[in-house]
């Protein structure tokens, strides 16, 4: 440890990469197509939709909620695999998307496809020093790993608010904001239940609903909150049989994939989601 | 194991071979496993919940998973047995519940 910081930030590059450099290969045997690691969206669609419909629903419900438009420039936080930044350019015609991410390979991917108005930038949020303001910001999740379990609860909001004052900064006060994550529900980390423990989430820190209430105010009016942690169990129930079928079929080998490990993480996770354990908030955010 | 297998397991030999594994978990006879006791009194953490879903998956041998919320909400392993029993029939049904997540 050096010198103690003011603010200690979580989600370090290695911890980053350890859970998404993995392989690409190995995520598309299991995601949809446009591999979004994230939860998917069914309301508003039918009963029996499918996952890609619903991916497509929750980018296009992210895209809305922060009035993305003709001409736009959009910054997409966590960006992934740019499948959020394609439906920007494609259905909304946002002019230029930049995506954040910490992740080499997700980098590597988006830069190789050399899509006009798509751009990735592989660094730390807080480091984001960008060449020109933004209409409008998106981040699907990232909160998660923005603070560590080691931080009280006021180092972990300050580590939020300095996210929120970094938007208002790079929007010059004027954008809106679309957030998504997984929080804290009926548990919480004191009380948190044998079966659950730390399985889920063993490095990162999860945020509470209040926290972001604090860290927000007076920088970003919360204008609507959805916990929508039923459609995180669904995602992760189709996506863990989905990987199970991918190692019957021999698309994945558990000898060499992390097969064994993520099946457990997406059964264990989609039992925290409908028991309420965690949730997941979609937040509206617009600037005070 | 057949549908029609499948479809008349019923929860006492679903309860059978629950109280088993938990035997050989903690290391003591099946007969001294409690019906009425829960999950977490035999100290099954996460990591033995899934373990135990699973091999009962194996055992009948399911197409699909079933939630592991059917062991963790469960108050006791009888609770816990009549609830997969139910799950494991909706299974073999084709209830919507799964046949959705196709």
């Amino acid at each position: 440890m050096t010198a103690t910081p003011e603010i200690e930030f979580g989600g370090s590059a290695s911890a980053i990469r350890h859970h998404y450099d993995v392989g690409n290969a190995f995520f598309a045997a299991w995601l949809d197509p446009t591999l979004t690691y994230s939860s998917a969206m069914w309301d508003g669609l039918a009963e029996d939709a499918s996952l890609d419909e619903a991916q497509h629903r929750k980018h296009a419900y992210h895209a809305e909620s922060i009035g993305a438009g003709e001409g736009m420039r959009v910054l997409d936080v966590g960006c992934g695999w740019g499948a959020m930044m394609r439906v920007l350019k494609d259905d909304f015609g946002v002019k230029e998307c930049v995506g954040v991410t910490l992740s080499e390979e997700q980098h590597a991917h988006l830069r190789g496809q050399k899509t006009p108005g798509i751009d990735a930038v592989l660094t730390n949020w807080r480091d984001f020093k960008p060449d020109a303001p933004f209409d409008g910001i998106i981040s699907i999740g990232a909160f998660e790993h923005f603070a560590h379990p080691e931080q009280t609860v006021d180092e972990r909001r300050e580590v939020y608010r300095e996210f929120f004052k970094a938007c208002r900064a790079w929007t010059q006060g004027k954008g809106r904001v679309s957030l998504q994550t997984i929080a804290y529900g009926n548990m919480t980390p004191e009380e948190a239940n044998p079966f659950i423990s730390n399985d889920i989430f063993p490095d990162a820190e999860l945020p509470t609903l209040e926290d972001i209430e604090v860290a927000a105010n007076g920088l970003f009016n919360i204008e609507k909150v959805r916990d929508d942690g039923l459609d995180y169990a669904r995602t992760c129930e189709i996506w863990s049989r989905n990987l199970k079928r991918a190692v019957r079929s021999g698309v994945v080998d558990p000898q060499t994939d992390p097969a064994d490990k993520y099946s457990r993480y997406l059964r264990m996770s989609a039992a925290g989601f409908r028991m309420r354990k965690i949730a997941l908030l979609r937040i509206a955010l617009s600037p005070v | 194991m057949s549908v029609k297998r499948i479809q008349e397991i019923t929860s006492a030999e679903i309860e059978a071979w629950i109280s088993a594994r938990i035997a050989e978990f903690v290391n003591i006879t099946a007969e001294a496993v409690s019906r009425d006791a829960s999950f977490e009194s035999f100290g099954i953490d996460s990591g033995k919940a899934i373990e135990l879903m699973t091999g009962f998956e194996d055992w009948l041998e399911l197409p699909d998973e079933l939630p592991l919320e059917l062991l963790f909400e469960a108050e006791s392993i009888a609770q816990a047995s009549e609830n997969m029993a139910a799950a494991v029939r909706a299974m073999a049904s084709g209830d919507q519940q799964y046949s959705a997540l196709q």
